[in-house]
C-alpha cells in the first residue's frame, strides 16, 4: 500500500517537474490597450498566435497600458516573480528600465523591440516597417491630387523618423512634386490630438494622410469623414475607413515570436539585434482599398517582390537628407546601427525635427 | 462631549469602514459579472502586501502619494484647497533636476541631495505661491488656480524634456539625461524603498505635532475653521495662508524630488501618474490627520501597486482592472459622505442621552 502511494506520488512529482521543465512562460508588456487596432493590438495579435504555435509549451500574460516609466520595473519584476523566463518589452521606452530588471535577473531573457542597444539577456528586434511604408507611399503618390500628404507621428524617434522618410521616398519615386506634412504628437496614443492634426492637414491641402500612432481608432475614420485617403500603419485596419483606405505596413510578430520562443526554450537563444523584414514575412504591406486603381496595385506588387527578395533597398546611396547633405554614401546601404540613429529627414519632408 | 480621542477613533474607523464599504459594493458587480471577487481581492491583496518584494513596492507607491497628501493636508488646515500638490510635485522634480544635472558629479552625495531637496522644496513653493497670492489679494478662488497651473506644470515638463534639457546622448526621446550616481537617493538594500518614505514619515510626525501642540496650528485651525473669529481675534490671516501654501508646495515638491532622485534616475514625462490628485483624494478620506494619512497612503499605495497584477494573476484585462479601480473609489467618496451624516447623528444621539 505505501509502496503504491510511494510510487504514484513519485510518478504525480515527476509529471509536475516534467511540465515544468517543458512549459516556457512568457510575458508581454504593452503601453497603449490591446484594443487600439494598431501597434499595440498587433503585439498582442503575436502573442496569440505564438501560443497558438507552441500550443502546449508556452504559456503567456499581457500586461496592457503599463507607463514607459520606473512603474514598468514593477510589472516586470512581478513578471518574473510569476516564473516567466521570456519577457518582450513592446515599446521604444521601456529600454531603460527592462535593462535594470534584466541586470538583477540574469536567468530571464528580454526583447526589447525598436533599440540598439542590448545587454547579456536583453536583445532587441526591429521590424522593417519602412519597407511596406515606401510602398504605401507609392499609393499615396499616385493618388494625390494636392502633392501635399500629411504624416501624423507620435515621436520624433529613428523607427518613425525611417517610416517618414520611406513614406516620401515611395511617393516621390513616382510624383516628385510630393511634399509631406509631418505633425508630431509628442504621445503614442493621444485621440484627441490626432484627430485635431487629420483636420489640420486636411484644411492645410493635405488629400492622404498617413499616420505612426499606436492607435488607429481615430485617424482612419477621421480621414474617412473629411474625404480624403488615409494609410494605416500596424495593422490591416482597411475597414476602419472603407472609402479613402490605401493601403499601409502591417505587422505579423507571430514566427517572429515562435522564433524567439524556440530559441530560448532550446537555450540556443543569443543577445543581439535580430530583424524582421518583409522578406521574412514579419511585416507586410495592408490589404488595398477599393480606391487603389489596378495599374497602381500592380506597380506596387511589382514593387514589393523587389524589396522582398532583396533586389530593391529603400535607403539605398547616394541618400541625401533635405538640407542637402549626404546622410547615405553611393552604393552603400546602411547598417541597422545607422538605421537605429537616422535623424534626419529626405527632401520632400516639412516639419521641425528637435534640434541637436 | 465626546472625548478627543473618541472622536479621532470615529474618524478613523470611518475612514477605513468607508473604504470596505467600497469594497463591498464593488464586489456586489463583480459578482453580478460572473467573476468572484474573493479571488480578486485576495489578488489585489497579495499583490500588495503578499510578500517582501509587493510590501516594498507598496511602500515605493505610497511615498510620493503620503507627501502630497501631506501638503493638502497643511493648506487644509487653513481651509484651503490646494489641488495643485500636482502641479507642485512637478516643480519639485524640475528644481531637483535642475541642480542634478548643474552640479559637477563629483559632489559628495549627502551635498547633492541636500541641494537638490532644498531646490526643490523652494521650485515648489514658489510655484504654490501664484494661487496663495492670488488668493490673498485678489480673492481668486485657490481651488481652479491651483487646478490650472497643473496643466502649466505638466506642460512645463515636456518643454524642457523635448527641448533643453532632451538628452543629447538618445535620439529624440523625450527625457534628460541620467543623473550622475550621486544624485541618487540611498535605498533599503535590494528595494525600490527609498529614503523618502523616512522623510515622509518624520514630516507626518512633525505635522502631527505641529497642527496640534502649537500657537501656529491652533490658529491654523481657528483660521480654517472659523476665518470671521480668527479676523476678530487680529490674527495675521494674509500671512498664515501664504506660509501654509508655501510650506504645502515644498512638501508636494519633495515628492517630485524623490520620485526623480530615488525612482526615475532622471527627469521624463509620466513622472508622476496622478499621485498629487491621490493624494488629495487620501487627504480627505484621512480626514486631514497626518498620522491617518500615512495609514491611508500606504493602503491606497497597496492597491494601486496590487491592482496591476491583476492583469498578470487574473488575467483581467486593463481596462476592467481601471474600471474596478475607479468604482472603488467612487464608492470609498460616497459612502465616504454617506458615514458622515451617520456618525453625525450618532454623535448627536451620544450627546442628547449625556445631556439627559
Amino acid at each position: 500500500m505505501r509502496a503504491v502511494l510511494l510510487l504514484i506520488s513519485f510518478f504525480a512529482l515527476s509529471t509536475i517537474c516534467h511540465a515544468e521543465n517543458t512549459t516556457l512562460k512568457a510575458g508581454f508588456l504593452c503601453v497603449g490597450p490591446t484594443s487600439d487596432w494598431g501597434w499595440n493590438y498587433a503585439h498582442n495579435n503575436g502573442r496569440m498566435q505564438l501560443e497558438k504555435r507552441l500550443a502546449g509549451q508556452v504559456q503567456t500574460t499581457i500586461a496592457e497600458k503599463i507607463p514607459e516609466s520606473a512603474e514598468a520595473e514593477r510589472v516586470l519584476e512581478k513578471m518574473i516573480a510569476q516564473g516567466n523566463k521570456l519577457i518582450f518589452t513592446t515599446s521604444y521606452g521601456y529600454l531603460e528600465p527592462a535593462l535594470r530588471v534584466a541586470k538583477r535577473h540574469p536567468d530571464v531573457v528580454f526583447m526589447q523591440v525598436n533599440r540598439f542597444e542590448t545587454a547579456k539577456n536583453l536583445g532587441t528586434y526591429f521590424s522593417h516597417q519602412y519597407q511596406p511604408m515606401y510602398l504605401a507611399g507609392i499609393a499615396a503618390g499616385r493618388m494625390s491630387k494636392s502633392n501635399k500628404l500629411g504624416f501624423i507621428a507620435a515621436h520624433p524617434v529613428p523607427p518613425l523618423l525611417q517610416a517618414i522618410n520611406a513614406f516620401t521616398l515611395g511617393a516621390r519615386s513616382v510624383n516628385n512634386k510630393i511634399q509631406t506634412k509631418v505633425v508630431f504628437i509628442n504621445s503614442w496614443s493621444d485621440p484627441g490630438l490626432e484627430a485635431e492634426a487629420v483636420k489640420g492637414l486636411a484644411e492645410a491641402g493635405c488629400d492622404v494622410v498617413a499616420h505612426a500612432q499606436d492607435n488607429q481608432n481615430t485617424i482612419l475614420p477621421t480621414c474617412d469623414k473629411l474625404g480624403i485617403y488615409s494609410v494605416g500603419f500596424y495593422t490591416d485596419a482597411g475597414k476602419l475607413a472603407p472609402k479613402g483606405w490605401l493601403t499601409g505596413a502591417c505587422l505579423d510578430w507571430g514566427p517572429f515570436y515562435e522564433q524567439i520562443a524556440k530559441a530560448v526554450k532550446d537555450r540556443t537563444w543569443k543577445s543581439g539585434s535580430y530583424t524582421a523584414g518583409m522578406e521574412a514575412g514579419y511585416i507586410k504591406l495592408s490589404s488595398f482599398g477599393q480606391a487603389v486603381p489596378e495599374a497602381v496595385r500592380k506597380e506596387i506588387l511589382d514593387k514589393e517582390k523587389l524589396i522582398e527578395n532583396g533586389k530593391f533597398y529603400v535607403f539605398a546611396g547616394p541618400l541625401k537628407d533635405r538640407d542637402g547633405v549626404e546622410r547615405i554614401a553611393v552604393g552603400s546601404k546602411p547598417d541597422l546601427k545607422q538605421l537605429s540613429q537616422m535623424n534626419w529627414f529626405v527632401s520632400g519632408v516639412q516639419g521641425a525635427l528637435p534640434k541637436k | 462631549m465626546l472625548s478627543k480621542a473618541a472622536g479621532a477613533m470615529i474618524a478613523f474607523s470611518g475612514s477605513i469602514a468607508s473604504m470596505l464599504f467600497g469594497f463591498v459594493a464593488v464586489g456586489i458587480f463583480l459578482l453580478l459579472s460572473g467573476r468572484n471577487p474573493a479571488t480578486i481581492y485576495t489578488g489585489i491583496f497579495t499583490g500588495a502586501f503578499g510578500d517582501t518584494f509587493c510590501l516594498s513596492e507598496t511602500l515605493v507607491a505610497a511615498t510620493p502619494i503620503m507627501f502630497c497628501a501631506l501638503a493638502v493636508a497643511i493648506a487644509a488646515r487653513l481651509g484651503l484647497m490646494n489641488i495643485g500638490v500636482e502641479g507642485q510635485l512637478l516643480f519639485g522634480a524640475i528644481g531637483s533636476t535642475y541642480v542634478a544635472l548643474t552640479m559637477p558629479e563629483t559632489t559628495p552625495s549627502w551635498l547633492m541631495l541636500l541641494l537638490m531637496a532644498l531646490s526643490a522644496c523652494v521650485c515648489g513653493a514658489l510655484f504654490a505661491l501664484i494661487p496663495a497670492l492670488m488668493r490673498v489679494f485678489m480673492d481668486i478662488n485657490e481651488t481652479i488656480v491651483s487646478l490650472l497651473l497643473n496643466y502649466v506644470a505638466a506642460l512645463t515638463v515636456e518643454y524642457l524634456i523635448h527641448g533643453p534639457w532632451q538628452d543629447p546622448t538618445t535620439t529624440s526621446w523625450p527625457q534628460t539625461m541620467a543623473f550622475p550616481p550621486c544624485a541618487e537617493m540611498p535605498h533599503l538594500e535590494g528595494s525600490r524603498v527609498h529614503l523618502g518614505l523616512l522623510v515622509a514619515l518624520i514630516i507626518g510626525f512633525l505635522l502631527m505635532l505641529v497642527l496640534h501642540s502649537t500657537k501656529f496650528g491652533f490658529k491654523a485651525k481657528v483660521i480654517g475653521s472659523n476665518p470671521q473669529a480668527a479676523l476678530y481675534a487680529k490674527y495675521p490671516l494674509k500671512r498664515y495662508l501664504i506660509v501654509a501654501m508655501l510650506l504645502s508646495g515644498a512638501v508636494a515638491a519633495l515628492a517630485g524630488f524623490s520620485q526623480v532622485s530615488a525612482i526615475e534616475g532622471r527627469l521624463r514625462s509620466g513622472l508622476s501618474p496622478g499621485y498629487g490628485y491621490t493624494g488629495f483624494l487620501v487627504c480627505f478620506l484621512a480626514k486631514h490627520n497626518p498620522i491617518t494619512i500615512i495609514v491611508v497612503s500606504i493602503l491606497l499605495g497597496g492597491f494601486l501597486s496590487g491592482a496591476d497584477s491583476l492583469q498578470l494573476s487574473e488575467k483581467l484585462p486593463f481596462a476592467t482592472v481601471n474600471i474596478l479601480q475607479g468604482m472603488i473609489f467612487i464608492f470609498l467618496l460616497a459612502s465616504e459622505n454617506a458615514l458622515k451624516s451617520w456618525s453625525e447623528k450618532l454623535r448627536l444621539k451620544l450627546q442628547a442621552a449625556e445631556a439627559s
